[in-house]
């Protein structure tokens, strides 16, 4: 699950990595339609994000996070708690 | 993976107002939060911001695999030392062909640091990822091979330019190829690239600016990223680019002669655990066993570093003779006298004695790391002596020895004759010189830990603490006379006497019950007699002793009485307060030679302006005693 202060946070880190005003990035943010998201600074946003949350993205998904919508729906299914436990710290997905 | 970008309409850099305008500020934003976007953003800023004035540093990065993140942590780590970094990465597998090309643009670039980061895995794989199908003799050759082209790497960069080269050595294998035989083979993939890190040292050990980045010992700390590996060839995890641009950084000082020469050690609770003015030669923690296990493994860490080159020097309040003793008689010293190089044993502010040790040794501020336990020392010297590196020990002595270890500004020590030539001077005791602290900045820092003081009379709760002070007190102790609990609580009934103690805080949060000011009948009538001054030595020196002579004085007065009258009795460890009462305004009375005087009412002690705020006890008592 996604609270508005985890979103921002998200937001934070794509502006910081992508280079872009946190306020201007909506689902519609995609590697279509942003200047600096290449294959190597995807590989440093997922990082990041992964570093921000304590998740971890399988190599499927590593591909698939292409757009600010996808990598938020992903984001909130690892962060959904699971019989009332959050995602471990190391990232390790909870199953 | 493939990552299909379109290239239509793209939305450009923008600003982003949460990232800080400036290079200080830029640095302390990524320390407050170490993550790799506020690295990959702060480091895009920087180039926009840097002060023209900063040295530019040049760095090439030779590499056959994805290092990219390593730029923007370069940078950031760079401004943090007050580089100017500039960092350009060359192709993914041309590093042999741009440094063996005169015109490459290794060259035109004019680099200042080269970094040679190469993958084994890339660079041999075959010797990495199918060891056992090569015969001994093959492994032999592959490895050979591998030395010889970063050999020659580095000869080209030398007989072109004169900069300095840090060669990244190579990860162990993650795994043992051979199971549990990895470990006794002496022919085994991790002996065999244990012995390529030992030639690339050799490379390094012959050449004064041929470093070696130590990424054996990093990739063991932190374990690269399998998954970022194998789909990008990009292994660095934030923790790994952490360390590596640590040491970039650590390499761009030692070239620049940045690093620092002095280790200045405080003595009690740093070199010993326990307060050598107290607790005696037998008393403090130094030994074989825990606790002073760890202090001899601060020590050893500091001798060490002494035979390295960095200078020793002490800075401790204590009575010197108090440790000369140690130095002299305890049999777990590790460092004796000799090993010191400057000192100053004294109740003068560390401020004060750090640059009397500078001028001593003839180096500057920026030259010296101090060490010392005392949050409050170490805040004052940061506060008045920027410049000095200040490390603050940590509370859990199994973090001592590396606390002294893990410095990462000793690089590259050079002292010259001329510094040793000082050294020599102080040690026949012909160079010392004082430096006076002015006033109005100690002052400003007194004022800016918000002390506060109470004093209040001794009750049932406080009786035990003051008991235990007057047991053991013994520097800041005017007549040491040790009272039990018992007594204490009998001598407050008397008529005429009143106990009083002392509490502080600051920001740095609560002292405690510190001192303990007792008052009896004097030999005359109207005379009240201070029978016991003491104060803890963990408070000395902010003025804690004028806040208890001040209340001392208003309690007299309160009782009655119209003078106070203050004995010194001598003991091998309170020279430290000989003059205590004619320094406070006390007088010499005629016919009296064993103590001083103060009449009260006209000029009685002050309380120092830095206190926010000093609490008295009610004068319930007033005029009920003096007879």
């Amino acid at each position: 699950m996604m609270g508005d202060a985890e979103e921002l946070s998200l937001k934070q880190i794509l502006a910081e990595v992508f280079e872009l005003d946190p306020s201007t990035i909506d689902n519609t943010t995609s590697i279509e339609n942003v200047e600096l998201w290449d294959s190597l600074q995807h590989f440093s946003m997922i990082v990041s994000v992964e570093q921000e949350f304590g998740v971890r993205f399988s190599e499927d998904e590593m591909g698939e996070l292409v757009s600010y919508e996808r990598l938020r729906s992903a984001l909130a299914a690892k962060l959904k708690p699971t019989n009332g436990s959050p995602a471990k710290p190391d990232g390790q997905r909870v199953s | 993976m493939v990552i299909a970008a379109g290239d239509d309409s793209k939305v450009p850099a923008q600003v982003n107002v949460a990232i800080p305008g400036d290079a200080e500020s830029l640095v302390a934003w990524v320390v407050d939060k170490p993550t790799l976007s506020r690295y990959l953003a702060a480091a895009r800023r920087l180039r926009m911001v840097t002060p023209p004035d900063w040295p530019r540093i040049r760095v090439a990065v030779l590499r056959n695999f994805t290092v990219e993140p390593l730029d923007a942590y370069a940078s950031v780590k760079g401004a943090a030392a007050g580089f100017a970094v500039d960092v350009r990465i060359g192709g993914y597998d041309t590093s042999m062909r741009d440094s063996l090309t005169a015109g490459s643009w290794l060259f035109e670039y004019q680099p200042d640091v080269v970094v040679i980061a190469l993958s084994l895995e890339n660079l041999a794989p075959t010797l990495f990822n199918r060891y056992l199908t090569l015969s001994r003799s093959q492994a032999s050759e592959a490895a050979e091979q591998t030395v010889s082209s970063i050999r020659r790497i580095v000869a080209a960069i030398n007989e072109r330019t004169t900069a300095t080269i840090a060669i990244h050595n190579f990860a162990l294998p993650r795994n043992a190829p051979e199971g549990l035989a990895e470990a006794t083979s002496t022919t085994s993939l991790t002996s065999r690239v244990r012995a390529l890190n030992q030639e690339l040292g050799a490379i390094a050990s012959g050449m004064g600016n041929v470093f070696i980045v130590d990424f054996e010992r990093i990739a063991e700390r932190s374990p690269i990223d399998a998954r970022n590996w194998l789909a990008a060839r990009a292994p660095f995890t934030p923790a790994i680019l952490e360390q590596l641009s640590d040491v970039y950084a650590r390499i761009l000082k030692a070239r620049a002669g940045r690093s620092r020469k002095v280790l200045v050690l405080d003595c009690d609770g740093t070199l010993w655990g326990g307060v050598i003015g107290e607790d005696h030669i037998g008393g403090i923690r130094l030994g074989d066993s825990y606790p002073g296990i760890a202090y001899v493994g601060l020590q050893e860490a500091a001798l060490n570093l002494s035979k390295r080159g960095v200078l020793l020097a002490l800075c401790s309040a204590n009575n010197e003779a108090d440790v000369d003793e140690v130095f002299d008689h305890h049999p777990s010293m590790v460092l004796r006298k000799s090993d010191i190089s400057a000192k100053r044993v004294n109740w003068t502010n560390k401020a004060t004695n750090l640059r009397a040790i500078a001028s001593d040794l003839n180096v500057g501020l920026d030259s010296l790391v101090f060490v010392d336990d005392d949050p409050h020392q170490c805040e004052m010297v940061r506060s008045l002596l920027p410049m000095v590196l200040v490390v603050q020990l940590p509370a859990e002595l199994s973090e001592l020895r590396a606390a002294i270890e893990s410095l990462d500004c000793f690089d590259a020590v050079g002292v010259t004759d001329e510094d040793r030539r000082r050294v020599e001077l102080y040690r026949n005791e012909q160079a010392r010189q004082a430096a006076q602290e002015s006033a109005s900045t100690l002052d400003e820092y007194y004022r800016s830990l918000g002390m506060t003081a109470e004093v209040r009379r001794i009750d049932h709760i406080s009786a035990t603490r003051i008991a235990q002070l007057t047991q053991k007190t013994n520097q800041f102790n005017l007549t040491t006379r040790r009272y039990t609990t018992e007594e204490l609580t009998q001598l407050a009934r008397q008529p005429g006497v009143e106990i009083l103690s002392i509490r502080v805080s600051d920001r740095f949060g609560d002292a405690g019950l510190v001192g303990v000011a007792i008052v009896v009948r004097g030999a005359d009538a109207g005379e009240a007699e201070i029978d016991t001054f003491l104060l803890s030595c963990r408070v000395l020196g902010r003025g804690v002793e004028d806040v208890l002579l001040h209340a001392t004085a208003i309690q007299a007065e309160a009782l009655g009485y119209r003078r106070l009258h203050g004995t010194y009795a001598a003991t091998a460890r309170n020279q430290a307060v000989s003059t205590f009462y004619p320094d406070h305004g006390f007088s010499r009375q005629p016919g009296d030679d064993s103590g001083w005087s103060l009449m009260l009412g006209d000029s009685d002690p002050s309380v120092p302006a830095w206190f926010a705020s000093v609490e008295l006890p009610t004068n319930a008592q007033a005029g009920a005693a003096a007879g």
